[in-house]
């Protein structure tokens, strides 16, 4: 059996199997960076992280380092972030303010586009030298609603196509407001011995999960109360994915809102107030029904957010057994000062490495990745067949394709089906434009 | 009277006593957390504690910018934000802390100046904290801690810390300790 024959069989969407080996092998990893990571549109940026010309940050798509790059006419720029004489990185900073960057090793310059300006003594080359030749490879480059996305596969569709009905999703957090939104200042990055799907599986549709592993930390906020009391068990919830993207949560506009708000009412009443404004531009059903409630979400292939808790967060693959998550916390620009800060509180209070729920996450992502070392562990595929084959496209609420309740496998195998769709196509044209 | 001159009246052997006070102090703190001793650790902070531990980042000399509460925080707490993060592990529920996570704090540099209020004193120190955990899982994190200490009865309580910690990404998939 040829190696692709084999990898076909690894997820099973019928039964809902899922092959251990794809959290393991080698070879799949290397397979995810060229015909994944190489090719779809990847998160790399929020637009006010670099607002003003010069305005850099360094990131990775896949595990190639890119500098994303405000350039003198406002564009965005995002280009490989290693120099074309030796090699070299040319920018070590995680983020800054540069017109150009320069290589420490010969001083070879590139411009915030990512051209070949010059470099140290070019006399020596006499003229031999074509520079617009040797310029850094730059990807392409589109936003949506303030976030930056860049893709360095030239047959990809165009971003709107790519994330196709789930821009109506990302709207509810993107566009509450005319002044759209912004990530508060830095970055938080950590380690985890992991698998990186296992961090995108999980906010795309792992409901099930919140009530045991997050027990601790419900218990906390709700000072020993019923666990989890947040938790909507209600038959409304639901799972969305499109293309490969997903949501996941409640329709009844409170649960985040009340788990963030430990006893506080400023943040519920504050949104109370906004609800109206909101539903102008989201209509009541976003506006009122599902924002503030528990949601969580995956943007296809691997970013992630939660909207209410506000964490914005990319899961970078750093081998098959390890990835590094960066999260940022997203405000409405408009907030005032006092708003700002109980959001950005707590989301640290509850999604950040020290966050009484995302605390419990890595032990059972790690061990999830890790146990697969035996040889014969690695034998027996997983289950991931809760509620599987109940999704529908014609849902008359939502658009995509819709499963009820929340607690089901759906989304978590239409991830799968989507990171199947990348690794068995040769090129763009042999990947499904609607899923 | 300013601070220095505050210091040099002090004779050494006052600023000996203040300093082996405060080393015994810190001590006791780093016993109560390494044996999860929260009881005892909440005794040894202010009810209007801030608790600060700002996110690092790897910028150009020329970018940098004094530390800002208003960017990400590791940590941002009060008292009682803090008592919110310690009732997560007395839950009962805490799955991932058991077996327990074997913690050590070392403390050590202390340098004690007088503080900007009476009764209070300004302290730097540098922690280690030692993480280990199930098979073999080690973490190491090294910080500056730059405290307030309000001296109350024949001992201090912490009023204010603000620990900067030597790594910009946290090389471990939990910050599961106070440093």
């Amino acid at each position: 059996m040829s190696q692709l024959e084999e990898l076909k069989r690894m997820v099973n969407l019928n039964d809902g199997r899922i092959d251990r080996r794809i959290f393991w092998e080698d070879w799949i990893y290397q397979l995810e960076l060229e015909k994944l990571f190489a090719k779809s549109w990847l998160f790399v940026a929020h637009e006010s992280q670099i607002a003003k010309p010069g305005d850099f940050l360094t990131t990775y798509m896949g595990q190639d380092n890119v500098i994303v790059a405000r350039h003198k006419d406002h564009t965005i720029h995002v280009f490989t972030n290693s120099c074309t004489h030796r090699g070299n990185r040319i920018c070590f900073a995680d983020r800054g303010q540069a017109r150009q960057f320069n290589c420490n090793y010969h001083g070879w310059a590139f411009g915030t586009d990512g051209a070949l300006l010059g470099m140290h003594e070019e006399d020596h080359y006499e003229g031999h030298i074509n520079k617009s030749d040797w310029g850094l490879q730059n990807a392409r480059v589109e936003t949506y609603k303030g976030l930056v996305f860049a893709c360095f596969d030239d047959e990809a569709p165009r971003l709107e196509e790519f994330l196709g009905d789930f821009r109506w999703y990302l709207d509810v957090i993107l566009d509450q407001t005319e002044e759209g939104t912004e990530f508060i200042g830095g970055t938080m990055k950590n380690m985890f011995n992991a698998n990186w799907k296992f961090g995108a599986e999980n906010f795309i549709g792992d409901s099930l999960h919140v009530g045991w592993t997050h027990a601790s930390g419900a218990k906390a906020v709700s000072k020993g109360g019923a666990v989890p009391e947040y938790m909507p068990v209600d038959p409304e919830s639901f799972h969305a994915n499109a293309n490969g993207h997903g949501w996941e949560g409640g329709v009844d506009g409170l649960g985040t809102l009340a788990l963030v708000s430990s006893g506080d009412p400023t943040l519920v009443e504050y949104f109370e107030k906004e609800r109206s404004n909101m539903a102008k531009r989201l209509g009541d059903l976003r506006a009122r029904k599902l924002y503030g409630s528990v949601i969580s979400a995956t943007v296809f292939p691997n970013f992630s957010f939660l909207p209410g808790i506000n964490t914005m967060r990319t899961w970078l693959p750093k081998g098959p057994r390890q990835f590094e998550l960066r999260s940022w916390t997203m405000v409405n620009k408009n907030m005032p000062d006092h708003i700002r800060d109980i959001v950005q509180k707590a989301s640290s209070l509850t999604f950040s490495p020290s966050g009484i729920f995302e605390m419990d996450d890595g032990e059972n992502w790690e061990n999830a990745t890790l146990s697969n070392e035996g040889v014969v562990t690695r034998r027996q595929s997983l289950h991931y067949g809760l509620r599987v084959g109940t999704s529908r496209r014609d849902d008359p609420e939502f658009p995509g394709n819709i499963s009820r309740p929340m607690y089901s496998d759906v989304n978590q195998l239409a991830f799968y089906q989507r990171w199947m769709d990348f690794l068995t196509a040769d090129s763009w044209g042999d990947i499904p434009k609607v899923r | 009277m300013d601070k220095d001159t505050k210091v040099q009246v002090m004779s050494e052997s006052e600023q000996m006593l203040l300093w082996y006070q405060v080393n015994k102090f810190y001590s006791a703190e780093a016993r109560a957390l390494d044996e999860e001793d929260y009881v005892s650790w909440f005794n040894m902070l202010a009810e209007d504690l801030q608790y600060w531990m700002p996110v690092r980042e790897s910028l150009f000399r020329k970018d940098e910018k004094p530390d800002s509460t208003k960017n990400m925080n590791h940590y941002n707490e009060s008292f009682q934000s803090l008592q919110l993060r310690v009732a997560r592990l007395h839950s009962g529920a805490a799955w991932s802390e058991d077996p327990r996570t074997r913690y050590r704090h070392l403390i050590s540099n202390v340098e004690v100046e007088v503080g900007e209020k009476s009764g209070e004193l300004k302290v730097l120190s540098n922690t280690l904290v030692y993480r280990n955990r199930l098979e073999r899982e080690e973490y190491w994190l090294v910080a500056k801690r730059e405290d307030v200490l309000r001296q109350v009865g024949g001992s201090f309580k912490v009023v204010k810390r603000k620990i900067t910690p030597d790594f910009s990404c946290l090389l471990s998939k939990n910050l599961n300790v106070f440093l």
